[in-house]
């Protein structure tokens, strides 16, 4: 065997204490990636695979297409497996729910994933197939030639038309896939009927196409292409729609790859400061060995090398370990999770590529195992070039049992009391480094706690709810423009006969339980910028501080806005209404038709922007501007605030109050908390896992450090000892030591986890992520993290107290 | 003349059961107050561990130490340790300083520990004593030898302990040096009223001794 090779051997076996804790730090680093990535792998061929099984596989859609420009499509180089269907009309049902009526290309049908489970698809004018969903909702029990008299709305040029009565012959009976609680359901048509209700030119087709085979690596290259053809046929964004679940499922996501790499970074970054923490106090401890092996004779590059044969003889065995358990864990996991959906995981185990699931798993360990001796490699860099620098003559000056920390001064002045705080600010004072590296380590995990934590709390659900319902129950309209059937939900004519009358809103405020009620106006405009009509909305005066306190940017009095002549706009829908493009002292221009026949037309500068709950309109002005356009009742909703959070007795007498009137909806603050709660609680428990595991590795830097400070000092205790320190000072020392590292850890997490979680949750507001609205400071998880590192300082002090007194106090002086 | 410290059947053994070695081999013996003792026998006979044992650093394996009335290992941990740096002052051979506290925070380390500081002129007086008031504020490594030896009896004479024990304190000074140490060690313990109890191989020490016992193979073999 070769002698350096026996060496590190043998220091490794004589160092097993310290080497253990490298080797749990390695284990958990490469647990943690293989665990993370290969379990991100599986989930993600599963959702694949129920994508490909389950879901549509069209992966672009261009609406409102001429048959003329479908043929242009069809035979376009890019253009795979394609489609057409045409929405020819709809019947409405009651709770805003539909049966669409399409007319569909086999092709299409087979995209959507619409198959027939009996009879034929229809072929003469009168004959229907549909989903037993959408019989069930029309209120029908069909079979296959069964006569069926429907009441439907043709869409004609966009615009529904009257309702029509029409009786059919039920030729076939679609697979039962539609969910009840879905708002949407279907029924196929003849192309005859549909030749018969619309005329060739009013007849607008979706066209359905997969994305012809081409060496496509990524979605964004995906997107790109469909965006692309829509733009050489002129075919606008808006009508252009992109499958991203298909293409997610047939594509690399660049964003996953980027969120997979930027946790094992992160988790390698956690490790290699623990590692090089560790390395770095074995190799001060071992100076005066490393001095004598340079003394016989060894080379730079031979002490450099034991250094390292050192560090990878524990990776060799605790990487393998992480990624077994790692295998484990993740079967375990996958076992758990699909205990109650055998049936689900049968059906998408055709769609599964069990060789891809291999390759996968032999990448990821791959990927861990490459890791985990990377972050070996770094962190022994400095430490194998420290080792090779000691002189010989250091391993006469150093004495073995004791580093001396940095003792650099001869004299300073004397303490007149000393006292165990001293004793142990001392101490911390001379090792610097060391006390730093154990607290940013520690810091690292507290820092990206913390900021998660942020993220999660912005996510709280009473948040999202208070976003999206303002006040315990919200009464709103249901206003439409396009629905020649329901003429009356047009704005024009809800404020003609408004059903939020002032006695209305009386009676729902004298509710028992009711605490107070606002009311808001709208108008409805069109604006240019925006392709449909726009509402805006009139805050009255006694609700001005809503409107007021949430100004974001720019300033004006509600005074100011009573003219008309200045608005405020959301700052979300600033963006992604108007694509970034407005600015304060921008002037809006907006067409108001109060149904008098003379269509407004009004000017408004932006005033200022606001962050507005996303239940609201985005524009925003004060009721009284309303006065000069529209004299008429403009009241368009009424936020309702009760005594408690939610209270079934009090939606009941809300819900009573407007069952006569059909233009009223109510939502309640309840139903959005319900689940945006069910959401979070899934994402955090998950980020906690993440966490702990991460936390663990850092909590080996703090054992280690501590572990350390203690045998190295072990004369030094032994001499407190021997001149009168009690057992009792003694913990009690080990005890503020540890308590300063948490101490320092407390505040480095906490600061920095403050300052570096606002650029997060602004980026996360700005990009709509998880409904973050409104900045949370996450106490809960700061006291958590807190009470977590108390218990294990106080452990950890406790049993290295114990550790020291192991020995008797000669042995320990005699060291 | 009063009885200081006594020890009664006290031993020690290292080792294993089937090879022990007798470090300490049923010792009795007294020691009387305000008297310098020296214990004196040849390298491993035991002397340091019988030391060790009367200053309750470490434990026996059956026998009682008593100090004044009081038998130390019926004490537990804490007490002992309170007791020590009340009754009993330690001077090593290696001198045992914290490297990080300066020369007067090490003198006064042992009543810090005790909650109690030392008052200003006090502490002159003794750092004057042991002729290190120039020195009172650098670190340990900067003094040599003799100095670093003075400023550890300075600790143990600090907190006016009853007794002073020295394990070989001159064993690692020239003789001179070592010449000076014992003397300054006999006129603190005089001027504090202490009692002193030395282990030397140094004859001339030895010899100022009043009263010597002599040990071997872990048993008190003579007494002068």
């Amino acid at each position: 065997m070769n002698m350096l090779y026996r060496i590190a051997k043998q220091n490794r076996i004589y160092y097993r204490k310290r080497n253990l804790l490298i080797g749990i730090a390695i284990f958990l680093a490469s647990f943690l990636i293989f665990f993370i990535s290969s379990f991100a792998a599986v989930f993600q061929q599963e959702s694949y695979a129920s994508i490909n099984a389950f879901n549509p596989n069209w992966q672009g859609q261009y609406q409102h297409v001429p048959t003329e420009l479908a043929d242009k499509l069809a035979s376009h180089p890019d253009t795979g497996e394609w489609g057409l269907f045409a929405e020819m009309a709809f019947t409405e049902l009651p709770a805003q729910k539909y049966v669409y009526y399409y007319c569909m290309s086999d092709d299409a049908r087979d995209m959507l994933r619409l198959k027939l489970a009996q009879g034929h698809m229809p072929e003469a004018e009168n004959e229907i197939a549909l989903t037993p969903e959408a019989a069930r909702q029309l209120g029908k029990s069909v079979k296959v030639g069964d006569p069926i008299s429907l009441s439907y709305q043709v869409l004609r040029n966009g615009k529904a038309d009257y309702s029509q009565q029409k009786e059919f012959i039920v030729s076939g009976i679609l697979e039962d896939t539609e969910d009840s609680a879905g708002q949407a359901f279907t029924a196929l048509i003849s192309n005859k009927l549909l030749e018969r209700e619309l005329p060739s030119g009013q007849v607008s087709y979706t066209f359905l196409f997969r994305i012809s085979n081409r060496d496509i690596s990524s979605t964004s290259e995906a997107e790109n292409i469909i965006k692309n053809l829509a733009a050489e046929y002129q075919i606008s964004e808006e009508n252009i729609r992109i499958n991203s679940y298909n293409l997610a499922a047939n594509y690399t996501d660049p964003n996953m790859i980027l969120i997979i790499s930027i946790i094992i970074c992160t988790v390698a970054l956690a490790g290699i400061i623990t590692i090089y923490s560790i390395y770095y106090v074995r190799i001060q401890e071992r100076i005066q060995e490393f001095g004598r092996l340079k003394a016989i004779g060894m080379t730079q590059k031979e002490l450099r090398r034991i250094v390292f044969l050192e560090g990878i003889e524990s990776a060799k065995k605790a990487a393998p370990l992480g990624i077994l358990t790692g295998l484990a864990a993740e079967i375990a996991a996958l076992l758990i999770l699909h205990a109650n959906s055998l049936d689900y995981f049968q059906e998408i185990l055709p769609w599964l590529s069990i060789p891809k699931l291999i390759i996968l798993h032999i990448g990821t360990a791959a990927l861990s195992l490459g890791t985990a001796f990377l972050m070996m490699y770094i962190s022994m860099k400095k430490p194998m070039r420290t080792a090779a620098k000691i002189t010989e003559t250091e391993a006469l000056r150093y004495p073995a049992y004791q580093n001396r920390g940095t003792l650099r001064k001869k004299a300073r002045i004397s303490r007149k009391r000393i006292h165990i705080f001293y004793l142990v600010r001392n101490h911390l004072g001379r090792y610097k480094t060391r006390s730093l590296l154990t607290i940013l380590s520690m810091s690292a995990t507290g820092i990206l706690a913390i900021i998660v934590a942020t993220v999660l709390s912005c996510t709280d659900a009473r948040l999202y709810a208070d976003d999206l319902c303002h006040g315990q129950y919200m009464i709103g309209e249901q206003i439409e423009f396009r629905n020649a059937e329901h003429p009356e939900r047009k704005w024009e004519n809800v404020i003609q006969d408004n059903p939020l009358t002032d006695d209305l809103l009386q009676k729902i405020k004298e509710i028992n339980g009711v605490r107070e009620i606002s009311v808001f106006d709208s108008i409805f405009a069109e604006i240019p910028e925006i392709s449909d009509k726009f509402e805006i909305l009139g805050v009255p005066e006694e609700n001005k501080s809503f409107l007021m306190d949430r100004i974001t940017q720019g300033s004006v009095s509600y005074e100011a806005l009573k003219s008309g002549e200045q608005v405020i706009v959301d700052e979300h829908a600033a963006k992604w209404y108007f694509h970034g493009s407005l600015n304060i002292g921008d002037t809006i221009t907006y067409v108001v038709d109060t149904g008098n026949g003379t269509p407004l037309t009004k000017k408004a500068k932006i005033a200022a922007f606001g962050d507005y709950p996303l239940a609201f309109p985005k524009i925003l002005m004060a009721s009284d501007a309303f006065k000069g356009i529209c004299p008429a009742n403009c009241h368009s909703g009424c936020s309702v605030w009760g005594d408690e959070d939610y209270n079934k007795e009090t939606e009941n007498q809300i819900k009573m109050i407007i069952e006569e009137e059909p233009l009223l909806q109510l939502s309640t603050w309840q139903e959005y908390y319900e689940l945006e709660q069910e959401t979070t609680r899934d994402v955090t428990a998950l980020c906690c896992i993440f966490l702990g595991f991460l936390g663990g590795i850092c909590i080996m830097n703090m054992i280690n450090t501590m572990i350390s400070s203690v045998q190295q000092r072990k004369r030094e205790i032994g001499i407190l000892q021997a001149v009168g320190m009690t057992d009792r000072q003694l913990s009690g020392m080990l005890q503020l030591e540890g308590g300063l590292y948490i101490l320092g850890t407390l505040f480095t997490t906490i600061a920095c986890g403050s300052l570096l979680s606002w650029p997060v949750f602004l980026w996360a507001k700005d990009h709509g992520i998880l409904g973050i609205r409104k900045y949370e400071f996450p106490f809960m998880a700061v006291c958590i993290i807190i009470v977590i590192l108390i218990i294990l300082e106080i452990l950890l002090a406790a049993f290295l107290a114990h550790s020291a007194r192991k020995d008797s106090i000669i042995d320990r002086i005699r060291l | 003349m009063e009885t200081i410290v006594k020890a009664e059947k006290l031993i020690k053994y290292y080792g294993t059961k089937e090879n022990p070695v007798k470090a300490v081999d049923q010792i009795d013996l007294e020691i009387k107050r305000g008297l310098f003792t020296v214990i004196a026998g040849r390298s491993g006979s035991g002397k340091s561990t019988l030391l060790h044992l009367l200053g309750g650093l470490d434990r026996p394996d059956s026998g009682n130490v008593y100090i004044g009335e009081q038998n130390i290992f019926k004490l537990n941990g804490n007490d002992l340790a309170k007791f020590r740096r009340r009754k009993i002052g330690f001077v090593f051979q290696d001198f045992n300083l914290i490297p990080s506290l300066t020369v007067l925070e090490n003198i006064i380390l042992p009543l810090g520990l005790e909650g109690k500081t030392m008052e200003k002129h006090a502490a002159e007086k003794l750092l004057e004593n042991i002729g290190l008031l120039d020195k009172k504020d650098m670190l340990p490594d900067t003094l040599s030898g003799g100095q670093k030896q003075r400023c550890a009896i300075a600790r143990a004479i600090a907190a006016k302990p009853a007794i002073i024990l020295a394990d070989e304190p001159t064993g690692n000074l020239d003789s001179q040096t070592g010449l000076e140490i014992v003397t300054l060690l006999r006129q603190s313990v005089k001027e504090y009223g202490q009692t002193l109890v030395m282990i030397t191989h140094d004859k001339s020490i030895a010899r100022m001794a009043d009263k010597a016992i002599v040990i071997k193979d872990g048993k008190v073999v003579g007494r002068t």
